[in-house]
This record gives C-alpha cells, sequence and structure tokens, in this order.
C-alpha cells in the first residue's frame, strides 16, 4: 500500500515537474535587456538564508539565496550571490542580514536570469503584483544571479571558479539545453515564454572561441564552440556566452582572439535575442536549444 | 454508427443518474412533509366524516390505541392494514355512538375492510399523481441549476472521443450494479407489501444501484454544468483586459494604467494567461451576470431543458433498462443482472423444494 502511494505521489510530483510553465514579459523589458548581461534595480529584502550554501556537489555551489522584491523586475524572483563565503564578501553577507525583513530598500545589479527550474504552476505576468516571498525560494523564472553589485559594493571578485566545487557534468549539462524547447508567443505589449522545468545550474567545460566578443553595454558577449573538460567536442555550433563588466572573466575574454580556448564556469539562462528573433507576432513557435552561458569563473587554457 | 450509440449512451447515462437524484429528493420531499400520512388521513377523514371538513370521528379514530400502536412517536402512521381499520371503525361503532362511514351504516367488519380498501385504492392514486408532480418539479430544478441541455450534452459528447469513452465506460459499471427501484408509492391497499414507515425512507435504506458514485458524479461534472456558458460570459470581460493591456504595458504606453490592468488580471480569476493570450475561464461570472446576460442563454438553452426534463421525468428504472439495451448493443455489457432484490427473491421462492 505504502509503495502504491508512494508510486502516485512520484509520479504526480513527475507530472507536475514535466509540466510546462509560463512567463510573459513586457516587449519593452525584452528589447531593453536582450542583449544585455545585467540590470540594475532597486531591491527589497524579504528573506535570506542564514549563511551561504555548503561546497560540494551540483547544488552545493556556495551561492546565498535571498528573496525579496523589485519593480523593475516585476516578477517573483530570487538573487544568488556567488562565492557568498569569500572573506571579501563579508560586509556584503552582514548588510544582507541588517536589510532581510526591512522596509529598507538597497540598489544592486546582476546578471538577469530567466531559466524555468522553479516555475509555478500558474503563468507570471511581469508587473502584476507580487507578494511577500513566503520562503527563499518561491515559484520563480527569474533571478538575479550572479549579483555584480550590492549596494556600493562591487561583487566583480566573486566571478571566480568556486574552491571545491564540483558542477554538473557537461556533457550531460549542454545534451540538456540543447534538446531545451521554449515555445515563444510575441503579443502586442508581452511576449510569453514557456518551458518545461530545467535544472542543471553551474557546468563546467572548455569554450574554444569562434571569434572575437562583441563589447556590449554592460559586459561582453562571445560565441564559442563547447566541449568537454577533456576536450570532447559537445556543441560544434557557436552558443554565446555572456560576462559581466568589470569582472575577471570579463578582463579576460575582452582580450582574448578566435580560437582561444578557456575552462569555464557558468550558469544557462535563455537566450533572448535568439528567442525575440524567431518569435512571431501572435504565433506560437517552439524553438530549441535557445540558450545562453553567464560566466562565473574562466581560465585560459 | 459506433460513435452515435456512443452519444447515446452517455445521455441515457445522464438521464438515468439525474432520475436517481430526481428519485431521491422526491422521497425526500415526501418523507419531510410527511405525504404518505397526511394522504392517508386525509381519505380516512372523508370516509368518517365526510367531504365537511369536520373531523370529530377521525380524531376519535387516530386516537385509539390500536392506531396509535401503528404511530411513530407524534407522526401518524402512514399505512393502516385494512383488517386493522375495520375492527377500530368497529369499536368505535360500539360505544353507543355508532360511527358513520362513506357509503352508508357498515354491516360486518369486512364490509368496512371493503370499503377501506376501495378507498385506499384511491388514495394511492392521489398520491402517485402527488409523487410525479414533485418529481417532475425536482426534475425541473435539477435539469435547470445543473444545466443539463440535452442538445448541449449531445455536442459535447459528439465532438469528444474521451469524454465519449470515459462515460460509455461508466455505462457499463452502472449497468452492472443492477435496476435502481422506483419510487416508492404509497399502495395503501396492498397488504403484502406495506408502505414503509416515513422515519424508513430514509437514504441508508437505498440501494446500491440508487446511489451515486464519484464515477458517476465525474461523468455528470464532465457533461453538466454552467461553464461553457461562464466562459462565453467571460469572454468579453478578458477580451477587454487584454485590450487594455496591450495598449497600456508599452512603451509608449502608462505606466499606472499598466499596473492597474495587470494587478485587475491577476486577481481576477475569470481570465487566466495562455500562450501570452488573456482566456476566458469556467469561474461564475461574479458582476457580470445579470438578467440581459442570462435571458439569451436561457432561450439558447430552454429546448434542450425541456427534453431533459421530459427524459428525467421518466424515471431510473425505464433508463436504466434503455441502458442496459444500449451497452449490450454495443457489444460490450455485461449480460443484464436480475431487475432488483425483490425479483431475485420472487425466482428463489419459485424454486421447487
Amino acid at each position: 500500500m505504502r509503495r502504491i502511494v508512494c508510486t502516485a505521489i512520484l509520479v504526480l510530483v513527475a507530472a507536475t515537474n514535466l509540466s510546462a510553465a509560463e512567463v510573459l514579459l513586457k516587449n519593452s523589458w525584452l528589447s531593453k535587456f536582450k542583449n544585455r548581461v545585467t540590470m540594475d534595480l532597486t531591491y527589497r529584502l524579504d528573506k535570506a538564508h542564514k549563511k551561504p550554501n555548503a561546497i560540494g556537489e551540483k547544488s552545493e555551489d556556495g551561492d546565498m539565496h535571498l528573496a525579496g522584491r523589485s519593480t523593475q523586475v516585476g516578477l517573483p524572483f530570487v538573487v544568488e550571490i556567488v562565492n557568498a563565503a569569500l572573506p571579501a564578501l563579508a560586509g556584503v553577507l552582514q548588510s544582507v542580514k541588517d536589510l532581510t525583513g526591512q522596509a529598507d530598500t538597497i540598489s544592486i545589479a546582476g546578471a538577469w536570469r530567466l531559466w524555468f527550474e522553479h516555475p509555478a504552476s500558474t503563468a507570471q505576468h511581469q508587473g502584476s503584483p507580487v507578494g511577500v516571498p513566503a520562503s527563499t525560494n518561491p515559484s520563480h523564472v527569474f533571478e538575479i544571479h550572479p549579483v555584480t553589485r550590492w549596494g556600493t559594493d562591487n561583487l566583480d571578485e566573486s566571478f571566480v571558479p568556486v574552491p571545491g566545487f564540483t558542477a554538473h557534468d557537461a556533457a550531460t549539462a549542454f545534451g540538456r539545453y540543447e534538446k531545451m524547447i521554449v515555445t515563444v508567443t510575441k503579443g502586442a505589449s508581452f511576449t510569453s515564454f514557456e518551458a518545461k522545468t530545467i535544472g542543471y545550474n553551474y557546468t563546467e567545460f572548455t569554450i574554444v572561441l569562434t571569434s572575437v566578443a562583441k563589447k556590449v553595454d554592460d559586459g561582453y558577449m562571445a560565441l564559442a564552440r563547447v566541449a568537454g573538460l577533456d576536450g570532447t567536442m559537445l556543441v560544434n555550433s557557436p552558443r554565446r556566452m555572456v560576462f559581466a563588466e568589470g569582472t575577471k572573466p570579463a578582463a579576460l575574454i575582452a582580450t582574448a582572439k578566435a580560437g582561444a580556448k578557456f575552462r569555464t564556469l557558468a550558469i544557462p539562462r535563455l537566450n533572448l535575442e535568439r528567442l525575440m528573433e524567431k518569435a512571431k507576432n501572435g504565433e506560437s513557435i517552439d524553438v530549441q536549444g535557445a540558450y545562453e552561458m553567464i560566466v562565473v569563473g574562466l581560465t585560459k587554457q | 454508427m459506433f460513435a452515435s450509440l456512443e452519444v447515446l449512451i452517455g445521455l441515457v447515462l445522464v438521464y438515468l443518474l439525474l432520475a436517481l437524484i430526481v428519485t431521491a429528493l422526491t422521497e425526500w420531499t415526501s418523507s419531510a412533509l410527511r405525504y404518505r400520512s397526511t394522504n392517508l388521513r386525509k381519505a380516512v377523514r372523508q370516509m368518517l366524516d365526510g367531504v365537511s371538513g369536520r373531523t370529530t370521528n377521525v380524531d376519535r379514530f387516530y386516537h385509539h390505541p390500536r392506531i396509535i400502536a401503528l404511530s411513530e412517536g407524534t407522526k401518524a402512521p402512514s399505512y393502516i392494514p385494512s383488517r386493522t381499520f375495520a375492527e377500530v371503525v368497529k369499536d368505535l361503532s360500539t360505544d353507543g355512538d355508532a360511527m358513520p362511514i362513506l357509503g352508508g351504516p357498515p354491516a360486518s367488519v369486512d364490509d368496512i375492510e371493503d370499503r377501506f380498501l376501495d378507498t385506499m385504492n384511491r388514495a394511492s392514486g392521489w398520491y402517485k399523481r402527488k409523487a410525479v408532480i414533485i418529481s417532475a418539479l425536482w426534475a425541473g430544478v435539477v435539469v435547470i441549476v445543473g444545466n443539463a441541455d440535452t442538445v448541449a450534452m449531445a455536442q459535447r459528447l459528439w465532438i469528444s472521443p474521451s469524454v465519449r469513452a470515459a462515460v460509455v465506460a461508466q455505462a457499463e459499471r452502472r449497468v452492472a450494479m443492477g435496476r435502481p427501484r422506483e419510487i416508492v408509492e404509497a399502495n395503501y391497499a396492498n397488504q403484502a407489501d406495506p408502505v414503509p414507515a416515513e422515519s424508513d425512507e430514509s437514504a441508508e435504506d437505498q440501494d446500491e444501484a440508487n446511489n451515486l458514485t464519484a464515477e458517476d458524479r465525474a461523468v455528470l461534472d464532465s457533461l453538466l454544468g454552467w461553464n461553457v456558458d461562464y466562459k462565453r460570459i467571460n469572454d468579453a470581460l478578458c477580451e477587454r483586459l487584454q485590450a487594455a493591456r496591450d495598449t497600456s504595458c508599452t512603451e509608449q504606453g502608462d505606466d499606472a494604467q499598466c499596473n492597474a490592468t495587470l494587478a485587475q488580471i491577476a486577481a481576477d480569476d475569470r481570465c487566466e494567461v495562455l500562450h501570452g493570450a488573456l482566456v476566458a475561464t469556467g469561474v461564475y461570472p461574479g458582476d457580470a451576470m445579470s438578467a440581459s446576460v442570462m435571458a439569451p442563454l436561457a432561450v439558447g438553452h430552454l429546448f434542450g431543458w425541456i427534453l431533459s426534463i421530459a427524459a428525467v421525468s421518466l424515471g431510473a428504472p425505464f433508463w436504466f433498462d434503455t441502458l442496459s439495451r444500449f451497452v449490450n448493443l454495443r457489444g460490450a455489457g455485461p449480460a443484464e443482472k436480475p431487475k432488483n432484490k425483490g425479483d431475485l427473491k420472487a425466482t428463489n421462492d419459485e424454486r421447487p423444494a
């Protein structure tokens, strides 16, 4: 009996996870941010973990998880500070502690990230009223991850490989990213994005630049082929890598030539540029493999 | 051919299930309003006091210890055996004041009993007519409240093979459950099948075949209801909200207006987002409901409702028999079970020893 109940629950959970979730972003927001790495926002911090995640494998990534609200985002979302246990970030963690649950807001910046890892069961409409999150992990598809600035504190130093952390295997992770299908429907004011739940946050791999990086307002964007850490080619078609201004990876990529190889630690997000390029007014279009990687750590090979 | 038969099976199953609900409601009404005992008293009064409105004799009759013994607490009996009636009348007549009785002075107990049975046959007819009216009224209420529109149900069954398949599967299960019983009539004159006391007419005595299962309710949920109409009403609101959103939430739009519209969309469960568009849900339209909206809807359903009310009024046993035939015709139904417990008992009684 117990086995039947457990199986039924598992099937139910699996069915829930496999169902497509939907988020609607304002077309004006999309035009502004599809080719930007980061966004600035005024942030009200409601909930925070007491300390950064442990460092180990997969989800034990050393990130600090926060949940709060911002009218610039207009969606339920989380903020994650990478490498939060670094001594250089002690002041930021203290500020997080002081601000949690307070009415005060803080100006922050970080890479915007749209990823269907913790979607809600109903569509999320950018600009709809967002309630106080009940936990540090409310249902969300939007993140500011990683944070590049917290108040006046610059977090560039956190953009380094996480010491002792084992990320997802690149072959598995990129296999999932490549198969991911996003249904995009462009409307007069909003564009809808629907996808099934997908995880595989951090992965470590090798990139081979296919051209020099392009400078954008707040960083760099580079096209690269993706290989495993052992050199096995995983994705031969160039994929977009994004680098936040002022970080060590951005500095490295800025001067890199085509063909340069780097060991890379990165997290995926939807490639809104590619999705919007495919989108047609009033039509639902399925787009496969529309992702790009936010580079957190970069080492020349 | 098969699809048409399945649509018919679906409709017949719905009629059967609604008729079961109507049966239960009719029984409940009869019990709550004590129709059987009231009807019996009316007939007895007519016998003992005529139609003048006087109640002297009937009051004496009902206060007789043997009649009180048939009562349950303060409730008057809903059945009086003819012999008891005759003996009580005779008993009351020997007190020195002969009790008059319809049709002249009674000669004997047998004579009184015969006259009582004649009157009871008529009283059973009165009750039956009343039960038919109550049943038809309930059928009307059930059909309209549940929006059981035969035309709409047939369309829904016709366009959805999955709904048809689910309904046919449930029809087969229903047939296997056996024949439901009729509305219990007030057969006052039939001593072999006495009328149950009013308190015994509760749901606890109903056969399994007369109860609705969860699967039955799922069938009704899939074919009945106002969702489609509510969606139609909510469509206008969703179109209006989407137009407001698409005007105000653009780069040139008014931010405050956009936020207000989005707040309204978030708070209103009459619309939901699907592929970026606002689509109506089947939620009750609330303030959008008005006589001007409801009137055309009711007119649109009128023909389907009349068909359903007429069908449901035919009773559950009729629709069970029809359903059994259709299911067997489709070739998927089990052999018909004995019609009811009474039939089974009769069969056993007829066996040679």
